[in-house]
């Protein structure tokens, strides 16, 4: 090979470098999550959500048929079992006046009551879903346009499951709460023997699907299965949300502070209709 | 063009397929966009041509998950690599899949490394295996069915 040459390989190799490393502190750059998608990017991704739920019609459609099938197989053996228990339910028709009051009261202690009534609802269905299994992140099919906005929470039935992390006009990518980056914590409080005691969820642990509560003090008692709900620190997300309940607490190595691992109150399998919602406060 | 429909098809079957798989299931780990860059190989004469796709499907994943530049990058690493091993080995059905297990192995290590250094994951080597683990079978299975659309539209011309 001539020295010309070797020169010019030289050369060749070193610009190959250069704009690798250019590449990977781009790349750092772009993977946070502060990062807000350009204009084009939105459309881009409102694009291909309108692209996707015309293609997955047809799956849809059969997908919730048997869904359908399956819930008509349930109701038929609910409605078989709940014959039976007709002739009880008169009976216990006053207890559960009585439970039913009681209720009222812990739900105004909680706070919860506050939380469906008070609260704008945006409804909203799952498009996408964890693409590449690292981002704990889904794509639901409403945005701006109908009123969302970044960092409002998203539920389900069975309690909180994220919060949203960017909108475009048709869609809104929402961050989950099984992500386990640093940078979105959500404030909340364990109810305890009338108490409460305040944390921020920090991690989740995928394969025991638990959310971790680090340096709760020693000398502070929480009851065993007790309520963990949001505290509605931060602004957009209301207070109440159930996060989950208490499953165990372990001690650390010097005695001084605890861990608490809550138990999930969603499961995060089967997410496909969620609600968004918007902080009464917020918006006022 | 064909390579180009077939990520197409890979990329809508791969979103639609995500929301009715339990995570961290044995067949969670799905990545058909990639499959389909690599079996796409075979329809490209020009190794140009080749890597613009890789780069433009890479960029087009970027979009859906907000990480600029991150795949695009990836996707043009692998798909050269892929590309000059399997010229490199005996074109069997045996050494596809070693093929196919090497590189999606090296497709979860980086894409991890980098996640990690960015902070953007914390580590936690159990949920690495699993996600791991779970990448082989659908990938392998639907890597296999490419391939036999491939060979079929070979023999048939």
């Amino acid at each position: 090979m001539s020295k010309h040459k070797k020169i010019k390989n030289k050369y060749a190799y070193l610009i190959i470098v250069l704009v690798s490393i250019l590449l990977f502190i781009s790349m750092m750059f772009f993977i946070r999550d502060q990062r807000k998608p350009t204009k084009i990017e939105q459309s881009m991704q409102d694009l291909v959500i309108v692209l996707k739920k015309t293609v997955s019609f047809p799956v849809q459609f059969v997908m919730n048929q048997i869904d359908k099938n399956r819930e008509k197989n349930k109701i038929y053996q609910n409605y078989k079992n709940l014959q039976q228990e007709v002739d009880q339910l008169q009976a216990e028709q006053a207890k559960n006046q009585e439970l039913e009051s009681q209720l009222i009261e812990m739900k105004s202690l909680l706070e919860l009551n506050q939380i469906y009534s008070d609260d704008q609802m945006i409804y909203a269905s799952v498009v996408v879903r964890n693409l590449d299994s690292w981002y704990q992140t889904i794509i639901i099919d409403k945005g701006k346009n109908d009123g969302i906005e970044e960092g409002m929470a998203v539920i389900v039935s069975q309690g909180m499951i994220g919060q949203v992390l960017y909108t475009s006009k048709h869609s809104s990518t929402v961050k989950l709460l099984t992500g386990t980056d640093s940078n979105h914590k959500i404030s909340v409080k364990i109810e305890s023997n009338g108490n409460y005691i305040y944390g921020i969820l920090s991690n989740y642990d995928m394969v025991t699907k638990r959310y971790q509560i680090e340096g709760i003090a020693e000398n502070t008692e929480i009851a065993p299965n007790a309520m963990v709900v949001t505290t509605g620190f931060g602004g957009h997300i209301s207070p109440g949300i159930l996060i989950g309940t208490v499953d165990e607490i372990q001690v650390d190595h010097f005695d001084l502070a605890r861990t608490v691992w809550i138990k999930a109150s969603v499961d995060f399998d089967h997410i496909r209709y969620v609600t968004v919602l918007q902080n009464k406060e917020v918006a006022e | 063009m064909t390579a180009i429909i077939t990520t197409i098809i890979s990329f809508f079957l791969e979103m639609m397929i995500t929301l009715y798989i339990p995570y961290l299931s044995i067949s969670s780990g799905i990545l058909f966009t990639l499959i389909s860059t690599w079996i796409g190989s075979y329809y490209f004469h020009f190794k140009k041509d080749y890597y613009i796709y890789l780069f433009c499907t890479g960029l087009f994943y970027d979009v859906i998950t907000n990480t600029l530049l991150f795949h695009a990058v990836i996707f043009l690493i692998l798909g050269y690599g892929f590309r000059k091993t399997y010229t490199w080995l005996s074109k069997s059905w045996y050494s596809l899949i070693l093929v196919f297990i090497v590189f999606l192995l090296l497709y979860r290590i980086l894409s991890y490394s980098i996640l990690l250094f960015c902070g953007y994951l914390s580590f936690n080597m159990t949920h690495f295996f699993m996600i791991m683990i779970s990448s082989f079978l659908p990938n392998i299975i639907y890597g296999y069915f490419l391939c036999g659309l491939l060979w079929i539209s070979l023999h048939r011309n």
